[in-house]
């Protein structure tokens, strides 16, 4: 499910890959970018923040549809600066994220590489704005990005801010049980309804594989383990259960005090009217008073 | 002042309680709860959902029962654009949807021992008696644009916000709060003012205090070291008391701290949380299947009246149909246990069994 989640059409608008260091989000996010890749009908923009850019740039190769974005090298525009009568002036203007975002165009496809390094370079409030406006306003395919859960601070708690915003939010677990690692996701549908699940997943020949973790139920357990193997029936001398004939001329008789439709013309015997009151019968008094229970 | 200027205002009336001045929220089921109407001059904080979609179609309901009644309206949002909650409003529709499913019982349904509650009506008759000021909607239509175009809508965006406020650490909630004034002063909604024509404004705030709303643009804050939020609605309180307005504004509560949260309800008149069951173990719960979320009232404050109007201890539910939402009294269903699986369980288990294990010679 996980997979049909993430690359099948409609794209969920904004993905957010949570991870730490002890497992690593990147093979998903690698894996989804290979799958758009792969049909190539959208545009592709990479904002690569935190790795090595030239080292992104080989890896992906000569992809026309590829647009990427060097905020690593250069982030604060030093790299071509001169010596000027008050400091260092820097030739090139270090390139804002902002105005690249202005930029994107309807039905493209947005990789961050990764969103807690966009919130050390901008700061919490303004990377909000910024992904929501690219949400929002520029109607992109789909935007995905990874989020290293290690590098954000404890009491801001930007990864519930970001839950808020994004459609469909991973959380990687280490491996616990098993050789694969599990995935708890958490699926927003646009109609309103959201799908939470924890998967276990793989990897087989480069695609991503995954399998539903199934919760056991102690109710289910607890049947299972005793035997329910015991037929009142046998047990008895008389007979407990009903026939299909027996239970058909149960229904059939006409007990004294129902509405009866058929006037029954007895000229002889006697009959009983049955007045009912006012207000049904109500008894203020509890039977089980004088029980102890 | 005199009840004559009242009686003109379209689609208000007055409490039966305690006099005051209600306009419809809507939602005729949320209507009763509170008692008739929502009371002019006060702020109502829903609580939103954790998707935000039927918080957002409580705050639709308020502005199209707004613009049928030919009330000016005000919204404002930051999180989407505010002319696209105009544009999806709901169409006003003559009659009740629901009273054409009613006494449709089927034969096997019909009741063999106590045949004398058959007849009994399914819902409190006490509620439907009291006269609605309200219009029902139909939300899979949209409202006309013709209807839009005619009435006195206000949009705020959060576009322009100039700094030099001291009160707030995000100047947006300052520039919000001047647009509300100005809005009551040019329409003279203002109690003192004298219009010829006396009418309402309708306030709605769509997930006010998102993190849209964080302050200082590079900031590294947490979303509850300020006190903005509750600052905000605590003056939106103040200036809607001193006019004919209602507010609604929404919060995304899930992302806040209790102790903020109840500031924020602290600073309101009325308070209510929407309780989603989708995403959660509740939804899978067959005896829920019927609803969609848990509906509380948190807060229903006294206005001109030493007796709150309290609704007992019920519990509420909500459900959204494709073309109504509604709020009713949570019913449990009688309990028939069945398993997971859908099936009945083949032999009634009673309480007389033992507690744990099943056994069929439990009895």
């Amino acid at each position: 499910m996980l997979r049909s989640h993430l690359t099948n059409f409609p794209f969920s608008k904004f993905v957010i890959i949570q991870d730490t260091l002890q497992e690593r989000g990147k093979p998903i996010f690698d894996f989804v970018l290979k799958t758009h890749l792969e049909r190539s009908r959208h545009k592709i923009h990479y904002f690569v923040f935190h790795e090595n850019f030239s080292q992104v740039k080989s890896n992906i190769g000569n992809e026309n549809d590829v647009i990427l974005h060097d905020f690593v090298t250069d982030s604060k525009g030093w790299n071509y600066a001169r010596w000027g009568s008050d400091g260092w002036d820097s030739v090139n203007t270090p390139k804002v994220f902002e105005e690249v975002v202005k930029n994107v165009n309807e039905k493209d496809v947005v990789f961050v590489d990764s969103l807690a390094h966009v919130i050390y370079l901008y700061g919490l409030a303004e990377t909000y704005r910024l992904f929501s406006y690219l949400k929002v306003e520029t109607g992109v395919a789909q935007i995905i990005t990874v989020l290293h859960l290690d590098l954000l601070m404890e009491d801001v708690k930007a990864e519930k801010l970001f839950e808020h915003l994004c459609t469909f939010s991973l959380h990687l677990d280490p491996k616990f049980n098993s050789d694969n690692g599990r995935i708890q996701y958490v699926f927003k549908k646009l109609g309103g309804k959201i799908i939470k699940e924890i998967e276990e997943y793989w990897f087989e020949d480069g695609i991503l594989f995954s399998k539903k973790i199934e919760r056991l139920d102690p109710k289910k357990l607890l049947e299972k383990s005793t035997p329910v193997d015991v037929n009142p029936e046998t047990l008895s001398t008389f007979k407990i259960a009903l026939s299909d004939k027996d239970k058909a001329s149960r229904d059939s008789l006409v007990l004294p005090y129902l509405p009866n439709s058929e006037q029954t013309d007895s000229q002889d015997g006697g009959r009983i009217f049955y007045q009912f009151d006012e207000i049904d019968d109500w008894d203020e008094e509890d039977p089980d008073d004088d029980l102890d229970i | 002042m005199e009840k004559k200027s009242h009686k003109v205002i379209p689609g208000t009336t007055y409490s039966a309680q305690n006099g005051h001045l209600l306009i419809s929220s809507g939602i005729p089921s949320l209507d009763n709860l509170l008692g008739g109407g929502i009371p002019v001059g006060t702020v109502v904080l829903i609580e939103e959902d954790f998707h935000g979609s039927y918080s957002k179609i409580v705050l639709k309901y308020f502005l199209a029962e707004g613009i049928v009644s030919k009330h000016s309206t005000l919204i404002a949002s930051q999180d989407v654009n505010p002319s696209n909650i105009i544009k999806e409003l709901p169409a006003v529709i003559e009659s009740d949807l629901e009273t054409e499913r009613v006494s449709k019982t089927r034969a096997s349904d019909k009741m063999r021992i106590a045949f004398r509650y058959q007849n009994l009506p399914t819902t409190d008759s006490s509620n439907s008696n009291m006269n609605n000021i309200g219009h029902n909607y139909d939300l899979s239509k949209n409202m006309s644009f013709s209807d839009i175009e005619n009435s006195d809508i206000s949009y705020w965006t959060g576009q322009r916000i100039e700094n030099g406020t001291k009160t707030y650490s995000n100047p947006a909630y300052n520039e919000l709060l001047k647009s509300i004034k100005n809005k009551i002063k040019e329409g003279k909604f203002f109690l003192k003012d004298r219009p010829d024509r006396r009418s309402v404004l309708r306030i709605g705030v769509h997930s006010l205090g998102s993190p849209m709303w964080l302050p200082h643009r590079k900031s590294l804050h947490s979303i509850d070291a300020t006190r903005d939020l509750d600052m905000f609605i605590f003056c939106l309180r103040a200036l809607v008391r001193s006019a004919y307005s209602v507010a609604v504004i929404t919060i995304p509560t899930h992302l806040y701290h209790e102790i903020s949260l109840d500031r924020c309800i602290h600073s309101s008149d009325i308070a209510m949380r929407l309780q989603a069951f989708s995403g959660t173990e509740l939804e899978n719960n067959q005896t829920l299947s019927d609803y969609h979320g848990f509906f509380y009232l948190t807060k229903l404050a006294a206005i001109n009246s030493l007796a709150s109007r309290h609704p007992g201890s019920v519990e509420y539910a909500f459900k959204l149909r494709r073309k109504k939402f509604s709020i009713d009294v949570l019913h449990l269903p009688p309990d028939i246990q069945e398993d997971s699986d859908g099936k009945r369980e083949q032999f009634p288990s009673l309480g007389c069994g033992g507690s744990t294990k099943k056994n069929l010679l439990d009895f």
